[in-house]
């Protein structure tokens, strides 16, 4: 218990110094935080252009497929400000940061959560945040629907940061650069944006098992929206956290059965 | 004049060789960039069959998919100038471009022109190839110089553009988060997001003033042949007004800034 305070103390510790380190250049830091706030001004673009012709898309209304798209901004973004993929891949093949972690005496979920950090994408997350707010209190939600989805929702951030961590982990294998994870996450982050019903089966079952992000987004709005009866909901839910907890120990057995020091 | 040729070409084998380094890196960018306009492709679709028309608009679900599609093929000769213009301040490579027959201007230039070269070759033409056979567009040789002529003046205007901003590195040393922005918002207002005719009326005034929609939207309608050679030598016009405004201003920016290289303080 008193380790689990130490470490949790560790962790908001390291993030305070990774913010006093990365806004020292105030310009720069202004602008990436106004980039990553694009993004869900995008959003509202695309589908207030969409809900101009037409009423009901795939089912979902225009303030349910706005805390949608919301949503996935906030957990794409909060799931890339805990873990930047592409620093991952990178650091992986060069090992100047990992080495210096892994010597620490501190859990594997510390080292995933605060030593590749991208602070930025707290703008996209925070903002994202804001419209879904703004959008559910357009929707009628019932209480255990509501407790459910932050389950799910927390539970889905680290399912996102598992599945980046554990993608990234092929540039011990494969790839000189490696840079690809971020690019696909990317396009993951757009594709959940919207019902993955439009994708039919074949797009429902890839985000679903394959590429699991639909258990961290789709799955989780639609609990909140009352898209799914009460037991299919428990049930998406007890899926998501089990799927994290695998992805955890896949990627801690992988990560230390392919680490090697400073090798690289 | 041949020393400037062999120079040129000796700069643009090297960026080739530097651009194609990283290759499987390269080939899955490509790849997953093009999930894009599927991803929007379908979404489309849903939005077709919710409203019940066959036409939003003025364009067909056809059209909307090849809009898509031909957007995300001009996104990969996007320039890129701004990012190794930062760099090379912020890391202080200026003085060995300088010292180089070429300048640093036109060396960054050629660089930006080889990284967009190559994958306007190796993506935009076999995707706009592919597009030609699936949506069997009206195209001729006027409107395939048409579309190269934008691609050309389009590229010069944000290479002075991304220039002029990447100068900002001299007084401020990061200005990735400035770049970033700007990247998101070229892509916005040059079509990448929606097609422009279908922001309000009053954003869609301000959106065809900027020289933004050189980018994408024109070269996407002038290849779906939704603009007819009276329209296109307006496009001209405003694209020559924009790359002598941009070429002006680069000019300027590039006059005073080289003066605050200060190199063993001198």
């Amino acid at each position: 218990m008193n380790d689990n305070i130490r470490n949790l103390r560790m962790l908001l510790l390291t993030h305070f110094y990774i913010f006093k380190g990365t806004f020292s250049y105030r310009l720069s830091s202004v602008f990436f935080i106004l980039a990553t706030l694009l993004n869900p001004v995008i959003s509202v673009v695309i589908i207030s252009s969409l809900y101009a012709y037409a009423n009901g898309i795939a089912g979902w209304n225009y303030f349910q497929l706005l805390a949608l798209s919301a949503f996935s901004t906030f957990v794409m973004g909060m799931a890339l400000y805990l873990m930047n993929p592409d620093d991952l891949s990178k650091d992986l093949k060069r090992g100047k940061k990992i080495n210096r972690v892994m010597l620490l005496p501190l859990p594997m979920w510390f080292v995933i959560f605060t030593s590749f950090s991208d602070v930025f994408m707290l703008g996209s997350a925070f903002g994202g945040l804001a419209l879904f707010l703004y959008a559910i209190s357009h929707t009628s939600i019932g209480l255990i629907n509501g407790i459910l989805f932050v389950i799910a929702a927390i539970s889905g951030i680290a399912l996102v940061d598992l599945l980046m961590g554990a993608l990234s982990l092929l540039a011990f294998k494969f790839l000189g650069s490696a840079g690809w994870t971020g690019w696909l996450f990317q396009e993951l982050g757009s594709a959940n944006s919207y019902p993955l019903t439009i994708y039919g089966s074949l797009g429902l079952l890839l985000f679903s098992f394959a590429l699991p992000i639909g258990l961290a987004i789709y799955f989780p709005a639609s609990i909140l929206l009352g898209k799914f009866s009460a037991y299919y909901s428990l049930g998406i839910v007890v899926i998501s956290v089990l799927t994290t907890l695998l992805l955890y120990r896949i990627f801690k057995l992988t990560f230390n059965s392919s680490y090697a020091g400073g090798k690289s | 004049m041949d020393l400037r040729i062999q120079q040129l070409n000796a700069h643009f084998m090297i960026s080739l060789k530097s651009t194609m380094a990283y290759f499987s890196d390269f080939v899955l960018r490509i790849f997953f960039q093009l999930t894009e306009p599927i991803i929007f492709a379908l979404l489309w679709t849903a939005v077709y069959a919710a409203s019940g028309t066959s036409t939003i608009a003025g364009m067909s679900l056809t059209s909307m998919y090849e809009y898509y599609f031909v957007v995300a093929a001009f996104a990969y000769s996007y320039s890129w100038l701004g990012w190794e213009v930062s760099e090379a301040v912020s890391e202080g490579r200026v003085l060995g471009y300088m010292l180089r027959p070429l300048g640093f201007p036109t060396a960054m230039f050629v660089e930006s022109l080889v990284f967009a070269t190559v994958r306007t070759a190796l993506t935009t033409l076999p995707i706009l190839a592919l597009a030609t056979l699936l949506f069997h567009p009206a195209l001729s040789l006027a409107s395939i110089l048409m579309i190269m002529l934008i691609m050309i003046m389009s590229f010069s205007i944000m290479s002075l553009f991304w220039f002029t901003l990447g100068c900002m590195a001299f007084y401020v040393t990061e200005i990735g988060g400035v770049i970033m922005f700007f990247t998101f918002t070229n892509m916005m207002l040059g079509g990448t997001v929606i097609p422009l005719q279908m922001f309000p009326d009053m954003v869609q005034k301000a959106v065809f003033l900027l020289p933004f929609q050189l980018l994408f939207y024109v070269p996407a309608r002038i290849f779906s042949g939704a603009i007819n050679t009276a329209q296109f030598l307006g496009i001209v016009e405003f694209a020559i007004a924009w790359l002598i405004i941009m070429g002006m201003f680069a000019f300027l920016v590039w006059d005073r800034v080289k003066r605050k290289i200060n190199v063993f303080g001198i």
